[in-house]
């Protein structure tokens, strides 16, 4: 009983040139000497060379017109969430501008001649007795680290599924 | 539907873009998606033909190409194909329409290598006993 799966198998392999010269000379000896491996053979071949001269579609000409559109309505429909991102940035950059020029105002003291600090930073000073920027700067500390882990880790999480989009 | 596919493979390549990271070559990441893409469309609206796995060698079988006319075996090539299960339809795209290799079609598609070799051995004789039944159908005509 021949095991006509194998053989198949083989042919495949001979057709993809995965066989080695020994191995396509010891198929081809076997084809001369069964007549139902050589139908199969043809079979296989037919179909082959029938892959082999198929040619993939060519798309119509609108195909180009089609995809611009599409890009322009799903830009559209994204633009509130870039908005949105843009707003965040500049919050915690504005944010920061303020944390900075109010601490460097404390560290450098009220103004000579008086015992007042400059309007913002005397009013903060007032109002907190330096626990406040103690806490900003714990605050904008942590910020700061969450936006790096989101840019880092999230993002790159983010940047690796959209190499194989579902 | 096709058409539209692929209309979509460059929309989200389009808003991807920035997020290609060189791990690939672009042509591999543009086929993952257009891939990804296929599928999406193969799940909502296609309707599969189930075959069995377990097909039958004809011990008469004889060239197709003998009987039928060159348009008309393209013709039944490709509506043969698309009868195929989404894998075996996608192995068989990559690997005799796009002429690519199997190692380029497990980058596409994740699948083994192996696994691949056997999809296209199972699609390839699907095909076959496809393309042997119409033979019978045609000689019985």
């Amino acid at each position: 009983m021949i095991d006509y799966k194998a053989w198949e198998e083989r042919i495949w392999q001979y057709f993809d040139g995965h066989l080695a010269e020994s191995e396509k000379e010891a198929l081809l000896q076997s084809l001369e000497k069964n007549d139902e491996l050589l139908a199969i053979f043809e079979s296989c071949q037919s179909l082959h060379s029938m892959l082999q001269q198929d040619k993939p579609d060519q798309p119509s000409p609108s195909f180009v017109s089609g995809v611009m559109a599409k890009i322009n309505s799903t830009s559209l429909g994204t633009s509130g969430q870039s908005d949105w991102k843009k707003a965040g940035w500049v919050f915690l950059a504005a944010a920061s501008v303020i944390l900075l020029i109010s601490i460097y105002l404390v560290v450098k003291g009220p103004e000579s001649g008086t015992s007042q600090y400059p309007v913002l930073t005397d009013f903060v000073y007032n109002l907190t007795e330096y626990s406040f920027f103690r806490n900003l700067a714990w605050l904008s500390s942590g910020l700061f680290l969450l936006m790096m882990i989101d840019q880092v880790i999230i993002g790159t999480r983010k940047r690796q599924r959209s190499i194989k989009p579902v | 539907m096709a058409e539209e596919a692929a209309q979509d493979t460059f929309v989200k390549a389009y808003k991807k873009l920035s997020t290609f990271e060189e791990r690939s070559s672009l042509k591999t990441w543009l086929y993952r998606i257009a891939y990804r893409t296929a599928l999406d469309y193969a799940r909502k609206k296609r309707k599969e033909v189930h075959l069995d796995d377990g097909m039958s060698v004809q011990s008469n079988a004889q060239s197709a190409l003998s009987i039928i006319e060159e348009k008309e075996v393209t013709q039944m090539v490709n509506k043969s194909v698309a009868r195929l299960g989404v894998d075996e339809c996608t192995v068989v795209t990559l690997y005799y329409l796009q002429e690519m290799s199997i190692k380029e079609i497990a980058e596409i598609t994740d699948w083994t290598q192996s696994n691949i070799k056997i999809k296209l051995f199972r699609a390839r004789n699907n095909l076959r006993s496809m393309l042997e039944g119409n033979r019978k159908k045609l000689q019985k005509s």
